[in-house]
């Protein structure tokens, strides 16, 4: 049975994550989640997860630990966990993709097994980092987070 | 002027346009589809596409059993019917010349389903912000949609003038509505056509008092490197076609990763 290594996100809010959603999931219901989407692949997860708080993504000791637990993958709660300020972190899907290991986006409802299937992700991903880099500003963020509706 | 030039006048002094489809075969499979996943769940015998459509409320029970079989045929619709292409396609014309060759488009249209006398219609309400300002929205009613059993909008000029009034009083919910009377407009979309507008226009629907059911897909387009608001690209956006020369600068930047 392959074994995946879970990453949970910790969001920098709690409440209103984005709009319409009410409050963040909480570690529980992420890993229930993972779970769930690991027994799907026809695996499971191993029993400590790593976790990747909002803005800073995972660092380079998630390799070191995919290889000492004989991870077949990594399964991560929402693309948000490799986002380090405002930019996705491209090189790290590409190598977890590289080093042999399976990834898993549960939130996005994606698996990267093929390398087509990593430049197609690669693609979008980099879609978002160019436009969210030129959308940097604290002038346009006031913009989109206000509200006008009745 | 060419009817292409009129449109995009149109949709710039307006915000919205009503459109017939290009492709009328796609809309037509399409719809086809939507009627044959609803009325499978509904393990009810189909018949002619119009009529079964403006009839579906005769097989429904409450409010919440039409919001659950709402919900159950979304993700159907998306992937089986691959929705977001379908109407793209549809509307192919009118949409590149708005947003362009190189498109982002919702994964999953949404569905509505407005039976006769439906309590919950849907309020008035604008998309952007919390979307992007750069998108369009596409309504595209499966049925004949007139009077109440379509939708109202408020064009630029009204949208601009209900947010002035209601940031200079935002209390007064009687001006408000009197400001809405006048200006909002019931749209009569045929089907075969579909509206588009812009996702800063108010919006919204009243109680459907006609005698058929509202059957409409809601679905939005942007440009790739359009500004995005504030969901979560990921889960609401897919990369729907690039034009050659994004396709060489991507890999450019992916053989940078790799």
């Amino acid at each position: 049975m392959k074994t995946f290594l879970p990453v949970l996100l910790e969001y920098e809010n709690k409440v209103n994550p984005e709009p319409g959603v009410p409050r963040a999931p909480t570690f529980g219901e992420q890993a229930a989640a993972l779970e769930r989407m690991a027994e799907r692949l026809g695996g499971m997860l191993i029993p400590v997860p790593y976790v990747a708080r909002q803005g800073q993504g995972v660092s380079d000791d998630v390799h070191s630990t995919l290889e000492s637990e004989k991870c077949d993958g990594i399964l991560l709660f929402a693309m948000e966990a490799i986002r380090k300020g405002t930019q996705l972190d491209t090189k790290c899907v590409a190598r977890l993709h590289q080093d042999g290991y399976e990834v898993g986006l549960l939130i996005e409802d994606k698996v990267v097994r093929s390398l087509s299937e990593l430049e197609e992700l690669l693609d979008f991903l980099h879609v978002i980092n160019a436009v969210r880099d030129r959308d940097a500003s604290p002038s346009w963020a006031e913009v989109v987070s206000t509200e006008h509706s009745r | 002027m060419t009817d292409s030039q009129k449109f995009l006048r149109d949709f710039e002094k307006f915000g919205y346009c009503i459109v017939p489809a290009d492709d009328r075969a796609e809309l037509d499979q399409l719809r086809s589809d939507v009627r044959d996943v609803l009325y499978d769940q509904l393990k009810v015998k189909s018949g002619d596409v119009q009529n079964d459509l403006d009839q579906i409320h005769r097989h429904c029970g409450d409010s919440a059993e039409i919001d659950r079989l709402r919900l159950a045929i979304t993700p159907i619709i998306a992937e089986k019917s691959m929705a977001n292409r379908r109407i793209f396609a549809a509307f192919r014309s009118k949409l590149t010349s708005l947003v362009g060759q190189d498109v982002l488009a919702q994964r999953v249209p949404n569905v509505v389903l407005q039976p006769p006398n439906h309590p919950t219609p849907t309020e008035l309400h604008r998309d952007a912000p919390a979307n992007s300002p750069y998108e369009v929205v596409v309504w595209l009613p499966l049925v004949d949609c007139h009077d109440s059993k379509s939708m109202y909008i408020l064009n630029r000029e009204s949208t601009r003038t209900a947010l002035d009034l209601y940031r200079l009083n935002p209390n007064d919910a009687e001006a408000f509505e009197g400001l809405l009377d006048a200006r909002a407009e019931l749209v009569n979309v045929p089907y075969g056509s579909a509206l588009l507008f812009w996702s800063a226009l108010f919006h919204g629907s009243q109680i459907n008092t006609e005698s058929e059911t509202r059957v409409s897909l809601n679905t939005r387009y942007k440009h790739l490197f359009a500004p995005l608001g504030m969901k979560d690209p990921f889960r609401y956006f897919e990369m729907l076609q690039t034009t050659e020369l994004t396709r060489l600068g991507l890999s450019f930047q992916r053989n940078e990763d790799m």
